[in-house]
């Protein structure tokens, strides 16, 4: 595995609004595989960060560049640099079931009508548990 | 569960979406359920199949969220049921891949040519679905 300190040639842009617990909504599209960004991250010290040089890189085994910065991981879209969160500390990665059941948590809290809904998705006991912990980083905000 | 969301390039009624899932998972039609909103529609404790249609932004216009409330007929799908989707419904439609980014799609056709297209960036952030065509020499031809 290729990984070092970086020369940033370019400027790195945020991860886009999906990432974000509370911007997910039941009809944002749901990927085999969501990663998602509590809100106690600081995301932006992370990308100021990484426009800085200081965070690591390395290179994963599908060959695509990727920064580990303050415990968490985010990979680059090369054509436009846009970063997308990974694994690490405040970061949820949901399958497709749970990142749709917290978009449903989002717009109806931790409620009956959730658990109503959820039946109607067929949603595991896992992907409701997924999405609540994760719903749960948004509270009390 | 949620077994797949796809984003198709054309209008399609719900009984065309209707026949050709009866199709896809050899089932009889009644019990499929297409619904506009899942969040509202009524529960049937007979459905198997129900599918969410909504109409989105861009070249892709209607996703249909897939969710199967007989979890075994999720065994042994995969990205061939996705082709015969589209030969059913004379569609193109496209499909996450496994990776994390977001951008990062599999377009699929009916003839079964299969390719990874990216998104563009500043249109999805405005829920437009549109193949960013600037990276279309990139594009990997995959044989599945």
């Amino acid at each position: 595995m290729d990984s070092g300190n970086f020369q940033v040639k370019n400027q790195y842009r945020s991860p886009v609004s999906r990432h974000f617990i509370t911007q997910v909504k039941q009809n944002t599209y749901a990927r085999e595989i969501n990663t998602v960004i509590a809100p106690i991250v600081n995301f932006q010290a992370d990308v100021a960060a990484i426009n800085a040089g200081e965070a690591e890189y390395f290179i994963d085994n599908n060959g695509a560049t990727n920064f580990r910065i303050n415990n968490r991981i985010y990979g680059v879209h090369q054509d436009t640099y846009t970063l997308y969160p990974i694994s690490g500390i405040g970061l949820y990665q949901l399958d497709r079931g749970a990142f749709k059941a917290l978009g449903v948590y989002n717009k109806f809290g931790d409620t009956t009508e959730t658990r109503k809904i959820l039946d109607k998705m067929g949603a595991s006991p896992e992907q409701r548990q997924a999405a609540l912990i994760a719903w749960q980083t948004t509270q009390g905000e | 569960m949620l077994w797949q969301e796809i984003l198709i390039d054309r209008p399609l009624t719900s009984e065309a979406i209707t026949l050709a899932l009866s199709e896809l998972f050899n089932l009889p039609a009644n019990v499929i359920a297409v619904v506009e909103d899942i969040t509202t529609s009524e529960r049937d404790e007979h459905k198997q199949v129900s599918c969410e249609k909504q109409l989105i932004k861009g070249e892709f216009i209607e996703k249909i969220s897939i969710y199967l409330l007989n979890a075994n007929l999720a065994d042994n799908m995969d990205l061939k049921d996705i082709e015969k989707l589209c030969r059913l419904l004379h569609c193109k439609c496209l499909v996450s891949d496994n990776s994390l980014n977001p951008f990062a799609m599999i377009l699929v056709e009916e003839s079964g040519k299969n390719q990874i297209i990216f998104l563009d960036v500043e249109r999805l952030e405005n829920e437009e679905y549109i193949i960013d065509r600037s990276l279309e020499s990139k594009k990997l031809t995959l044989a599945i």
